[in-house]
């Protein structure tokens, strides 16, 4: 037998051209051996990945997943992607929005609810977002995947991250805050055209309400509740676009 | 990449990981603590990775060092190398679906090759490493490879077509 292993395997598991093809099927016509070695392998080509997949079973790996997400690395500044800076600036000043917060409505006003507060620092939030903010590029579906995994996990009940492609938007990322200590989960899209915007999430034992609009650090809101969630739509969207968006979200989800 | 999204897909990739981890180990609490060291130290160097390349094949490569220089030695002392893959708990030997009896045929065969054999089969056909990729993992010459694939394909047919060379080569493990 004078074929390879490289060349016969490559053959059987059909990557090589089609001029390349034709070449191997006269060599074969003259080789038994190599012949021999073919039919093993065609009759070899078999669905591994899907019997593994079917027949190892993956168990609760949540402790090495919360490792991975709490683990603090020492970051090389040459590494940082170009909005890292601008993303630790919008962090900061989340940070401190969440903790100005209550300050945020004048002492004259009547006292707002909590989750009127809440609503507040997520537009003082949302309000610092231009088209820059997010990266231009779409993260690839694994990534996705792990993502809402986590807000999954936080918010206990399996999120799925609304598909706003038919709409015009793209899913970005989805991150995790905390806001008086509880969780609150922020999926970011980027709109072929215009501002960002943002759909967060938080767990209540409020009962469901519809969408009620409103207008805070120049950024339009939306809220609703439906099923255990609260829902908070934020961005500089014109209001037309924004009941586009909200629509998409809710038939996406049924919330 | 940002350290979030690092963190992010490696994340998404802990069933594969722990899927190769349970072929290599065939014992639960092995595969984990193979899994946890592997994303310890991927976390640790994950300065090191190149964005624009396949972090499954960087982490794998992970995986594959610290299972060859730390913990099969381990594993083959305590036995763990020599448990029958039903036995581990690795292969599914419910019969209800007709399905999975082929499948679990399949696995088996795969589970029975020599251990160079089987890292081979499964970082080509079932984590969908390219022959390049899947040798540069290994840390063997990509003609030696394709070989390993061959020989180990060549096993796989004679034991789905003779089972009898199945009980055999579980007899030659």
């Amino acid at each position: 037998m004078t074929l390879s292993d490289e060349k016969l395997l490559a053959y059987a598991d059909g990557l090589l051209s089609p001029a390349e093809i034709a070449d191997m099927d006269r060599l074969l016509a003259d080789d038994p051996d190599a012949r021999e070695t073919i039919a093993a392998l065609e009759q070899s080509a078999l669905p591994y990945r899907e019997a593994a997949e079917a027949l190892i079973d993956v168990p609760d790996l949540s402790h090495i997943a919360d490792h991975i997400q709490s683990y603090q690395p020492v970051a090389s500044p040459s590494r940082l992607s170009r909005f890292a800076p601008l993303a630790a600036s919008i962090a900061v000043f989340f940070v401190v929005g969440l903790l100005a917060g209550q300050h945020i409505f004048p002492p004259s006003a009547p006292k707002p609810t909590q989750w009127a507060v809440w609503v507040d620092r997520i537009a003082s939030y949302q309000a610092l977002y231009t088209r820059a903010s997010v990266s231009p590029t779409n993260p690839p579906d694994s990534r996705k995947v792990g993502q809402m995994l986590r807000v999954s996990k936080l918010l206990g009940t399996t999120i799925k991250a609304p598909d706003l492609a038919p709409v015009d938007a793209d899913y970005k990322y989805a991150k995790v805050f905390a806001i008086d200590g509880r969780p609150l989960a922020q999926i970011a899209y980027l709109p072929k055209s215009g501002e960002p915007f943002s759909l967060c999430l938080m767990k209540t034992d409020k009962p469901d309400h519809d969408p009620k609009f409103s207008t805070a650090h120049g950024v339009n809101v939306a809220s609703w509740r439906k099923g255990g969630i609260a829902y908070v739509y934020v961005g500089k969207t014109p209001r037309d676009m924004m009941d586009r968006y909200i629509g998409a979200i809710r038939a996406e989800t049924g919330a | 990449m940002t350290t979030d999204e690092f963190r992010d897909d490696l994340t998404a990739l802990l069933p594969r990981l722990w899927r190769y981890a349970m072929v290599k180990c065939r014992n639960p609490d092995k595969a984990n603590d193979l899994v946890q060291a592997t994303c310890e130290r991927a976390l640790s160097r994950s300065h090191q990775f190149q964005a624009g390349t396949r972090l499954d094949a960087w982490t794998i490569t992970i995986m594959q060092s610290i299972w060859k220089n730390d913990l099969r030695r381990d594993s083959i002392r305590r036995g763990a190398g020599f448990v029958d893959a039903e036995d581990a708990g690795l292969v599914d030997t419910d019969e209800s679906a007709e399905g999975k009896i082929f499948l679990s045929q399949v696995l088996q065969a795969v589970d029975k090759l020599p251990e160079a054999q089987k890292d081979a089969v499964y970082l080509v056909y079932v984590q969908g490493l390219s022959y390049e990729e899947a040798a540069a993992t290994l840390d063997i010459p990509a003609g030696t490879l394709t070989s390993r694939l061959v020989r180990g394909r060549s096993k796989i047919a004679e034991m789905i077509n003779d089972p009898s060379e199945r009980e055999r080569s579980i007899e030659r493990t």
